[in-house]
This record gives C-alpha cells, structure tokens and sequence, in this order.
C-alpha cells in the first residue's frame, strides 16, 4: 500500500517538474503549491505512520542481498527530513513566486530543477541501506548544479566547478568505498576509519578541509541559496551523517571521537571568525550555517562511545538541523527581500534602508535571536539539548562548552553588525526620498509562518 | 533455426559490400546499411535463446571439423560482442542515414559503405571466430577498412595518421601472426577450445613465447600502455561520425579476442605471476591515459585518452582471471562503448536540446554518474577489485576512476563555451539515433546484466 503513496510522491514531483511547461503563471503556481503541499502531507504521513517497510530492488539481478534501492519508511531520523525538507520547499516555492514575480523565464531552470532535488532528499530520508543513500546523495548533487549555475553567468559558472569538484570528488574517493566495504562479509577496515572515511565523504556537511563551495554557490539567485543552504544540499549531508549512525550504528573508539570533536569544534571557530571579517550579507549567512552544521554534527562524536546517548545524541542532532533550517531559511529570506528591494548587497548598504523595511529588519532580529540560541526559541532549546548532552563528559569534552558559548558570542557579534546598521544608522543616515515598496502578500505570510515556528 | 544460420553475420555483410558498389546511389545504400544491421540484430536474438547457460554451439566452415577447418563457434560471449557490435552498427546506420553522404561526395559515397560493410563483416568474424588463424585473418581486414577510413577522413593530418596507423598495425599484426605459428608448432591445433587440450609439455617455452607474441600483438591493437601512442593520432584524424562506429567497437573487441586467449587456451599453463603482468600493464595504462587526457585540450584527442585509461581498467578486470572480474570487464565494455560512441556522435551535431541533454547524459555515464550504466559498471568494477585484489589495488583504481572526473568535466565545459560546428544541422535521424543510445545508456544498468547473466558460470567452466 505505502508504495502507491511513494510512486504518488515520485509521480507528483515530475508533474511538478512539468507544470514548468504551463505559460499561465497564476494557474502554474497554484497547481505547483497545490502538489507540493500534498507532498508535504504526504511525508508528514509516512513520518506517523511510522511502521511498515517497503523494497524497491531495482537493482537486484546482481547484487542480491546489498545492492539494492531500499526505502524504508520506519526510520525516525529520515522521516524528520522529509518533513522538514518538503514543508520548507512550500514555503520556498510560495517565496520564490514573489521573488521571480518579474522574471519567470529565467526562473525556468529553478522550477525545473527543484523538485527533482527535493526527490532526492525524500529519497535520502527513506533510504535503507548506505547505497541507495549514496545513489540520491549523487543525484541530489547533479540537480542542484543547474541551480548553482543559473544565471549563467562566468562567476556561477566558475562557482559550479568548485562545486561539483569538491562534492563529488570526496564522495566518490571516501563514500564510495564506505558503501562498496559495509557489504563486506569480513571487514577489511575497523568501524573507526569508515566512520572517519564517512564524514570525510560527506563534504555536503562542509565541514572544515572542504566548505568553499557553499560560500562559492552564494552567487545563485537568493531561493536557490535559502533552498541549497538551509534546506536540501546541507542538510542532505548533515542527516546522511545521522542516517549512517542509526544504520550502521559503528562503534567507535575514544580516539575516533576525540578526532570527529576535533574537526567539528575548529570548523565551528573557523567559520565563526571568517563570518566576523565578511562584509556581504549572504557571504556572513553562509559561514554562520557551516558554523552551525558543525554544531548539529557535534553529538554524533559521542555516539558510538556510550550506546545509551545513542537516541539522545540523534535527537539533539536533529533538532538543531531543524531549528537551524528553520532560522536560515527566513534569514536567507530576507536578505533577499532586502535585495530586491533595496539592492541591499553588504552590511553598508543598510544604511539606504527605509521604513519598510523594518518589518523585515524585526523579522531578522528574530530568526537571528533563535540561530545565536536565545531562550525560548527553537534554537536556544535545540543548544541546550547539545550541551546536557555533554553533561557525562565534563572533564573530557570541556572545550565543547567553551567553543559553543564562543561560538554564540560570535553570532551575536556578526548578526548584530547587521541589525544594527538595519535599524540605527538606517534611521540617522538617510537622506534620499522615500518609495514605498508594493506590499506582497506572499513574502509577508511566509515570513510570519516561520516567525511562529520560531518560537518555543 | 540453426544457429548454423548466424554464419549469415559474416557472410551478408561481405555480399552487401559488393552489392553496394553494384548500386551506388546514395539512398540504395543507406537503405542497405539498415537492412543489414536489422538483420544482424534480429539473427542474434534469434540465437540468444540457444545460447543460454554454458552452451557453445561450434559451426564448422566447409564441413571440416575441429583442428583442420575454420571453426566459428556461438556461446554466450561471443554473442554478447556480436549483439554489441551489430547494435552500434544499427544506431551508427541511423545516424549516418544523411550526415554522411553530406559530408563526403554523395557520389563517391558508396565506397565508403561498402567499406563500412567489410569492417562490419570482419568484426563479426571476430566476435566469433574460434580459430586463432581466421582472426588474424579477420584482424587484418578490420585494420585495412579503418586505415582506408582513417585516410579518407576531412582532417588535416588524415593521410599521415592513416600511414603511420598502418606501420603500427602491421607490425602487431605481424607478431600476432608469429605468435599464431609459434602456438600452431607447439600444439599442432589452432582451435581456442583445443589448444588447451592438445599442449605438450616438451613444446612448453614455444607455447609460451607464441601466446606472449599474440597478447603483444594484440596489446598493441588495443593501446595497452607502451604502445599507445598513436590511438591519439587515429581518434583526432578521422571522421567524428566514423569514430562514433570505430571508438566504440574496435579496441572493445581486440580486448575481448585477449579475453578469449587468456581464458580459454592460456589459463591452465600460466602461473601466479601472470595476472600480476597483466595488471601491471593496465595500471600503467590507466596512468597514462588518465594523465594525458587531463593534459590535452582537443575534444577527440582527450576522447582518445580516456578510451586509453579504459582499456587499462577493462585490462585489470580481465587480469584478475576470476568469473567475476570476467563478467565486470564485459559489462564495462558495454557500458563505455555506449557513453563514448555517443560522445563522438554529439561533437557532430549542433547543439540543441535533445544534443546538449543526450551529451550531459553521455558524459554521465562516462563519469560513472548513479542512474547511468556507467555508474554500475564502474561499481562493479571496484567491487570485483576488492574481491580479487585486496585493498591497496581498490585504493589506486578508485583515485583514477576520481580523477577522471577532471576530464570529463573539461568535456563538458569546452563543449558549453565553444560555438564549434554550428553549420551542420541535426536531422531526425541522428536526433533518433541519439534518443537510441541515451536511452541504451539507461536501461543497460538496469537490465544489461541479466542479458549476460550466464557469462559468469561460462567463463566458470574454463577455470
């Protein structure tokens, strides 16, 4: 049964690939919302029901027992994702109809290409084995490359090769043979160097030897980045991280652990500082989300070592991926409103901010306030539940906790830069005339949606 | 039907040859040429379901049996090369249906078909011949239709690349040939299957020396490292349209014949350290194509290099002497014969969407993309090397097969920003024939292996 409603998410990705083809704008983008919310019922759906397991072996003349497409609808961790993934799509899409409003030609390649990503990420969510995982993880890379490259120009162009390069050349050198090895009868590596080899093949989580690509991809078009770097790509990496935790479940010693913190600790410091010294606005989003990713891959380094955390550690983990989209997505969101309007690029540019902007100024103060981890916000909640985390561990894991807090500290330093050449110096240095912008529905019911998440 | 009926594979080609220098016009022969790749096709399927399991059916020529005649010989694998060979053929008449009377003289056009239909003629003789004569014989008639092809081809360099293709080539030929009588004096039979049987230990270092005389000769053919030097020059010297036929099949086929000599008359005798020459040849192979197609800016010239590195990757798969490896080097020659003759295919059409999206698809495929069969042949390709060689081979396979990305890439970008040969114009033949083999490149992946399921437990029997 639950297949019929996996080919229905499939049959209506493609329908909505093809309403591209529609020339009626209004009558495109009600169908496309209208699809994408069944889709986003759909995965909210299999995330309840929560039981019953489906293959689909499409490859199994050969590879009898491994090498098969696995879905599988009874993994907690995937299912958050395909919430997450395709509810945040609804609201991209319903942003993106306001933001491409004046030229929908141009947008054609996102509306063509976006919907075979969010497939992928569906496809990643249910996957049931570390190869379909490393099919869709490949497929999501190849459909978002259009997208990095759309407007074509040589800078995105020059943008998509560092991309392609440094996602899939990691992955094939250190995912692939993690996936060709788990299949072994005899293992031929320990679980500690294919966990190691895992996260190093994972470079969508960008953590530190490979993350210029996310800041290179910034020169797409402001809903291909919100949707890249706070919904699909990113988080693709961060919950294939914890998909190949629940899965594999390896053991990994104290060594190994020590090594991932390491990692993730020095790339939360790195992009914390490089977010300090950057003057362009999507440039300071995108270090604080490879800041942050690292963040929510921080309790898998206690993972392996107490099988009790296991559960706690994912769900730390997950929460922190989703309060992180979350926020991300509205900052991107309005940072692209800002665009728009105002041709607001970099930090100076605030200052040519007028009053209506300020509902979008509050806005950003908010989702700002969750990402840095104020009480009662989402993101200050999901932090919390990192740091008791490390509550067992005082004595071993105490840099976490001065990294996390310096790492907050940063943020507030970066997002306040913003806010307060949004709302003071707006105010005392403007001197040109006043354009009242044209109130969009749109833009002001997504941003109130996400708003309301926010909060606790 | 018999499958004494598929001598038809060898014997139609050579009538339709002559038949086409008889006609002449330009349609006549292109009809001719489709005729004859459908009744190929439709011969081979008729004898695919003979053929299953580990059944070989020997047709003897002229109704002399086993070591004095010629012996053709149908089993799964010669079948497998003969269905490739006729499916290119078949997709290669489509899309030459009206690129190449354009892009020869119409008039002078049926020379060149009747010398496509010998090569046609030679290769099937390749695919299945059983008498280690008759395909020398048979290789000789290939490499005389593709020096002609080679030399008559609209390039700068044609006749020069022609001439010195055509020293290499007799010089491996003539080694091949030595090796041929070396092997006839020690085992006085010329029969694959026999050879194996009638060895005598007395004649052992004669034995030997022929087989490492054949495998020279035909590494040469097949441009396994010190002699790869002039596939380059063949590749960027002659028609794209022509290449998309030649890529694809020649050097997939000589490999195929080594295939054949190793597994069926020098595997009893050889001993461990075989397999390790073998490798090391196709590791040295892969470096150098790898790094020179890196290297080279030329669209041809980088397609002529990565079908160097293949051959060293189809080579180790084939040096692992074990069923699986057999069956991995098969599906890779199916799988890069498809992505590179499509590859050629797209440099001669201008670029629209059906051209631009079957070339992101070739490439893919090249690359080893997931959807693609390239992807699952390039899995089982380090799968089998893990299996049969341990890790520290795996290690050095998977960072080539990595760094082959960079070429594949340079494909892509200098076939996006080059405005190249807008004058020719697409017509719906080739659009269809382009349609053929994107969708071939799919559904291979899926379906390719259970056509050649049974090769495993086949090349099993001879182990």
């Amino acid at each position: 049964m639950i297949s019929m409603e996996l080919a229905g998410i499939i049959f209506a990705v493609f329908c909505i690939s093809l309403c591209t083809y529609i020339k009626n704008n209004i009558a495109r983008h009600v169908i496309s919302i209208a699809l994408v919310n069944s889709i986003a019922l759909l995965c909210l759906y299999f995330s309840i029901l929560n039981e019953e397991e489906i293959a689909i072996t499409l490859l199994d003349w050969r590879f009898t027992e491994y090498w098969i497409i696995n879905l599988t609808t009874n993994s907690w961790v995937g299912s958050h994702f395909a919430v997450l993934a395709s509810s945040l799509w609804l609201l991209t899409y319903m942003y993106s109809v306001f933001y491409f409003a004046k030229n929908q030609e141009k947008a054609k390649d996102f509306y063509l290409f976006v919907p075979i990503s969010i497939l992928a990420c569906i496809g990643i969510s249910f996957a049931g084995n570390l190869f379909t995982l490393f099919i869709f993880y490949e497929i999501l890379t190849f459909s978002t490359y259009p997208l990095v490259v759309m407007l074509k120009n040589k800078e995105s162009y020059n943008a998509g090769k560092v991309y392609l390069m440094q996602l899939v050349t990691p992955s094939l050198l250190c995912f692939l043979p993690v996936v060709i090895m788990d299949n072994m009868e005899t293992p031929l590596v320990s679980d500690d160097l294919k966990t190691i080899l895992f996260i190093l093949g994972i470079t969508k989580t960008a953590l530190l030897p490979f993350n210029q690509w996310l800041t290179r991809a910034m020169v797409a078009p402001v809903p291909v980045s919100a949707l890249l770097h706070a919904v699909a790509v990113v988080k693709a990496g961060v919950f294939s991280i914890f998909i190949y935790f629940y899965l594999v479940q390896p053991e990994i010693t104290y060594i190994t652990s020590l090594i991932l913190t390491a990692l993730c600790l020095s790339t939360i410091v790195y992009a914390g500082i490089r977010a300090v010294f950057a003057v362009n606005i999507k440039q300071i989003l995108a270090f604080s989300t490879i800041s942050q990713l690292a963040i929510a891959v921080l309790p898998m380094a206690v993972i392996g070592i107490d099988d009790n955390l296991a559960s706690n550690a994912l769900s730390a983990g997950i929460g922190h991926a989703e309060s992180h989209s979350i926020g991300k997505i509205l900052l991107f969101f309005i940072a692209g409103y800002l665009f728009n309007a105002f041709k607001i690029k970099e930090i100076y540019d605030i200052k040519l901010l007028q009053r209506s902007g300020m509902f979008s100024i509050i806005g950003f103060l908010l989702a700002a306030s969750s990402i840095i981890g104020f009480p009662y916000t989402i993101g200050g909640e999901s932090k919390k539940q990192i740091m008791s985390l490390f509550t067992e561990f005082t004595h071993e894991y105490i840099a976490v906790y001065f990294v996390l807090i310096f790492s907050s500290l940063l943020s507030v330093f970066y997002f306040g830069r913003i806010i307060y050449y949004g709302i003071f110096a707006s105010l005392k240095n403007y001197h040109g005339k006043r354009q009242r912008l044209k109130f969009s529905y749109l833009y002001f019911i997504v941003v109130i949606i996400l708003i309301i998440s926010l909060i606790f | 039907m018999t499958p004494n009926f598929s001598i038809f594979l060898v014997a139609l080609p050579l009538v339709f040859s002559s038949l086409s220098v008889i006609l002449r016009k330009k349609r006549f022969v292109s009809l001719l040429g489709i005729i004859l790749s459908l009744i190929c096709l439709l011969l081979i399927g008729k004898n695919y379901n003979l053929v299953d399991g580990n059944n070989v059916f020997a047709i003897n020529l002229g109704g002399f049996v086993g070591q004095t005649g010629i012996e053709y010989s149908l089993d799964i694998f010669s079948l497998s090369m003969l269905g490739l060979v006729a499916m290119q053929f078949f997709i290669f008449q489509i899309f030459a249906f009206n690129k190449l009377p354009v892009e020869y003289n119409e008039k002078q056009y049926y020379k060149i078909s009747c010398i496509l239909f010998l090569l046609l003629a030679s290769f099937s003789g390749l695919a299945f011949s059983s008498d280690i004569f008759n395909i020398y014989v048979m290789l000789e008639v290939s490499s005389l239709c593709l020096y002609c092809l080679t030399a008559v081809s609209n390039k700068n360099k044609s006749l020069i690349a022609a001439f010195r293709y055509l020293i290499i080539g007799t010089v491996a030929a003539t080694l091949y040939l030595f090796g041929v009588g070396m092997v006839y004096l020690a085992t006085g039979s010329l029969n694959l299957y026999h050879i194996a049987n009638s060895y005598n230990n007395s004649y052992s270092q004669v034995f030997h020396c022929g087989i490492a005389l054949m495998i020279i000769g035909l590494f040469i053919k097949a441009a396994i490292f010190p002699f790869s030097n002039w596939l380059k020059e063949v590749y960027a010297n002659t028609s794209e349209t022509l290449m998309s036929f030649i890529a694809a099949t020649s050097s997939k086929l000589i490999l195929a014949i080594l295939a054949k000599i190793i597994f069926y008359c020098y595997y009893p005798f050889s001993n461990g350290y075989f397999s390790y020459v073998l490798l090391f040849f196709a590791i040295l192979t892969i470096i150098y194509g790898t790094f020179f197609a890196i290297k080279e800016t030329q669209y041809t010239a980088i397609l002529a290099y990565s079908s160097i590195a293949n051959n060293g990757f189809i080579l180790a798969l084939i040096a692992m002497l074990s069923p699986y490896g057999f069956f991995a080097a098969v599906f890779y020659i199916f799988s890069h014969s498809l992505a590179k003759s499509g590859l050629f295919m797209v440099k001669t059409v201008p670029k629209d969407k059906i051209s631009n999206a079957m070339r992101i698809l070739f490439l893919a495929s090249l690359a080893g993309v997931p959807l693609t069969s390239g992807f699952i042949a390039k899995i089982l390709l380090l799968d089998s090397l893990v299996v049969g060689y341990g890790l520290e081979i795996f290690i050095i396979m998977l960072i080539f097969s990595a760094v082959s990305l960079i070429y594949v890439f340079k494909l892509y970008q200098g076939r996006a920003f080059s405005d190249g040969n807008d004058h020719q114009h697409s017509t719906i033949s080739s659009n269809f024939a382009l349609l053929c083999l994107g969708f071939l490149n799919i559904v291979f992946g899926l379906v390719g292996g259970v056509l050649i399921a049974d090769l495993e437990s086949f090349i099993g029997s001879f182990l």
